[in-house]
């Protein structure tokens, strides 16, 4: 048993969270402290603080907080998470790896594009043309871009 | 001449959904046919659409791009606002991308600290032990803060 207990703000200072993250892993019960009887306040021991610096550090590498959840489960279960932890993390550099790609052809679409139009005054709006800066982009090849219509269109709704 | 859905995809380059998502959203606007009720389009709305990819591939957003729209149907030109949209993208973004290429990073060099040390047996007071120990990895700064 351990008998220091700490306060969602006293957890949150000691871990360098907020204490808003600290309420929020204990919603959705990657923390379980127990009630104080008297005043109903959450109170948190020292496994919690080991655990809130466990979940930290595994959200710094990129694990999902639902991927934290199975990988304590797991080991809770008795099991080792090793395999999964690495699965997890081989995957996700892949997948990070080809996102961060393609944020990186924006970013370079976007430079240019503002350069571009430095050169190039305001547009004087009529029927035919929106504006005349994004028209004077090349327009992006027909067809490839049909499965980001999709996502995007899951994601706007 | 009027346009189908499909042919007005077609001719942009996107899906049908794709069409008929956007005029949910008011950015096409077409007509109804009187006898069957299909959606018709005009060449304003090729125009139109071909515009909405284009300042989509630059990253706008389609609330960005239903503004610029609207200026344009006022009579104003939207000029300004694209500047303005565009630097703020290339700002945030340029920010983002420093973020995600030192998670990139911090990832692929944990990863390859890892293939030299072994599973955990069995759960004793540790979650995970590779996890654990990335708290000793010199490259990972000790930086904690916002979700």
């Amino acid at each position: 048993m351990s008998q220091i207990s700490f306060q969602v703000k006293e957890l949150a200072l000691r871990c360098n969270v907020s204490a808003d993250t600290v309420r929020y892993y204990a919603k959705i019960g990657l923390l379980q402290p127990e009630r104080d009887s008297e005043s109903g306040y959450k109170r948190f021991d020292e496994k919690d603080m080991k655990r809130l610096g466990f979940i930290r550090r595994a959200k710094s590498l990129g694990y999902t907080l639902n991927e934290i959840k199975q990988i304590i489960e797991e080991s809770r279960k008795g099991k080792s998470p090793c395999p999964m932890v690495r699965d997890l993390i081989q995957r996700r550099i892949q997948s990070h790896r080809h996102r961060l790609e393609e944020q990186m052809e924006l970013q370079k679409r976007m430079e240019e594009a503002l350069e571009r139009w430095a050169a190039m005054p305001d547009g004087i709006p009529d029927g035919d043309s929106v504006c005349v800066l994004i028209e004077s982009i090349e327009n992006p090849c027909h067809g490839h871009r049909e499965e980001d219509n999709q996502i995007e269109m899951i994601n706007q709704r | 001449m009027s346009i189908k859905v499909k042919d007005l995809a077609k001719r942009c380059g996107v899906s049908g959904d794709c069409v008929r998502f956007y005029t949910k959203i008011g950015l096409l606007r077409p007509v109804r046919d009187p006898e069957n009720g299909y959606k018709l389009f005009s060449e304003q709305d090729v125009r139109r659409l071909k515009f909405i990819r284009i300042a989509k591939y630059l990253g706008f957003t389609l609330n960005e791009i239903e503004m610029i729209i609207e200026s344009h149907d006022n009579g104003k030109t939207p000029c300004c606002l694209v500047r303005e949209f565009l630097r703020g993208h290339i700002e945030a973004n340029r920010k983002q991308l420093e973020k995600q290429m030192a998670l990139q990073e911090r990832m692929e060099k944990t990863w390859e600290r890892w293939t030299a040390m072994p599973d955990c047996v069995a759960a004793e007071h540790v979650f995970c032990r590779l996890i654990e120990a990335a708290a000793e990895f010199d490259f990972l700064a000790p930086k904690e803060g916002d979700d």
